[in-house]
């Protein structure tokens, strides 16, 4: 059976090797585009990655900020709520196609 | 309930709602939220979503079965949700080609338009005199129709001569030089003798190294009287 601290600590590295390379990438998409929302969205993408890369530091200083990062997740969770409704609002008055 | 409980509820619901906002979305045609790109973005939102409920399940001491399925999942959010921002940059770029094409279509429908309405004779020529495009008036002046053969026109029965040239020509090679023909006077003869004589003026059409790779030309009848020759 897997052993959940390996997996945890292996799946955090993936994501910030991928984090490293997509993260740059869809910020220069993004920044080509322009929609209701994009402000948003853009946060709480970027709060994402920020925690992703946080994750891994955080293992080596023992896990201090824990309770902070669930507050960064539920913040991302809103933050991406507020985007996502502007734009489909937007795209029901059909602001946008 | 813990601080703890609390922020991953808020996280959990804020997701939740953000995958509804994605469902909530129209799918048109062409449009912003097209279906690949919505079931992407309801790929990455319900990561998290179910990430917060499994936490709130594991920090009210329900349970931490769901524990070891956060994080492989949590590992995807990262590529589905950069997967969503390409896609719409390409739904945005495919649109805007597509808009780019209509507007071409349309302008060249509009001048096929002029161009079949004119009274005067409009023909392309390629680079040895050819004709690779007649209006309806050029066709019936010059006596050729649409090849169904081939792409381009039937064979011209006539012989043209011009005042500079005298000798006789199947094609308009006399109107490939560097420079504009104005009100050049050319005569058409048919095997049966007849007659017409063109007046001519053209345009050469240039490659982008300078390069003569054919002309546009418009022609009149004129009298036979200024016939050339």
């Amino acid at each position: 059976m897997t052993n959940p601290v390996s997996a945890s600590v292996a799946s955090e590295i993936v994501n910030l090797l991928l984090i490293l390379v997509l993260v740059p990438l869809t910020l220069a998409t993004m920044r080509k585009m322009s929609y209701p929302g994009r402000g948003w969205l853009l946060a709480g993408y970027l709060i994402m990655a920020g925690i992703g890369v946080w994750s891994v530091v955080e293992r080596f200083l023992g896990n201090p900020t824990m309770m902070y990062k669930q507050f960064a997740f539920s913040a991302a969770g809103i933050v991406f709520a507020i985007g996502v409704w502007e734009l489909a609002l937007a795209l029901r008055r059909r602001e946008v196609l | 309930m813990t601080p703890i409980v609390i922020a991953n509820l808020l996280s959990a619901l804020g997701f939740s709602a953000a995958v509804a906002g994605v469902v909530a979305m129209p799918s048109r045609p062409g449009g912003f939220a097209r279906r690949g790109i919505k079931l992407l973005a309801i790929g990455a939102l319900s990561i998290y979503a179910f990430v917060g409920f499994s936490h709130i399940l594991q920090y009210l001491g329900i349970t931490t079965a769901f524990d070891i399925y956060e994080n492989y999942l949590k590992v995807l959010f990262i590529p589905l949700a950069s997967c969503v921002a390409y896609a719409v940059r390409m739904n945005d770029q495919l649109r805007e080609t597509e808009r780019h094409a209509r507007i071409l279509t349309a302008e060249h429908e509009m001048l096929m338009r002029v161009v079949d309405t004119t009274p005067t004779g409009v023909a392309v020529v390629d680079d040895t005199g050819r004709l690779e495009f007649a209006n309806e008036r050029a066709q019936a002046i010059l006596g050729v129709a649409e090849d169904p053969n081939s792409s381009g026109y039937t064979e011209p029965r006539w012989v043209l001569t011009t005042r500079a040239t005298q000798e006789p020509m199947r094609d308009f090679s006399f109107v490939l030089g560097p420079d504009i023909v104005r009100d050049a006077v050319c005569t058409l003869r048919w095997p049966d003798g007849r007659a017409l004589a063109l007046l001519v003026n053209s345009t050469p059409i240039k490659s982008a190294e300078g390069r003569v790779v054919g002309a546009v030309i418009a022609f009149t009848e004129r009298p036979a009287a200024v016939a050339a020759g």
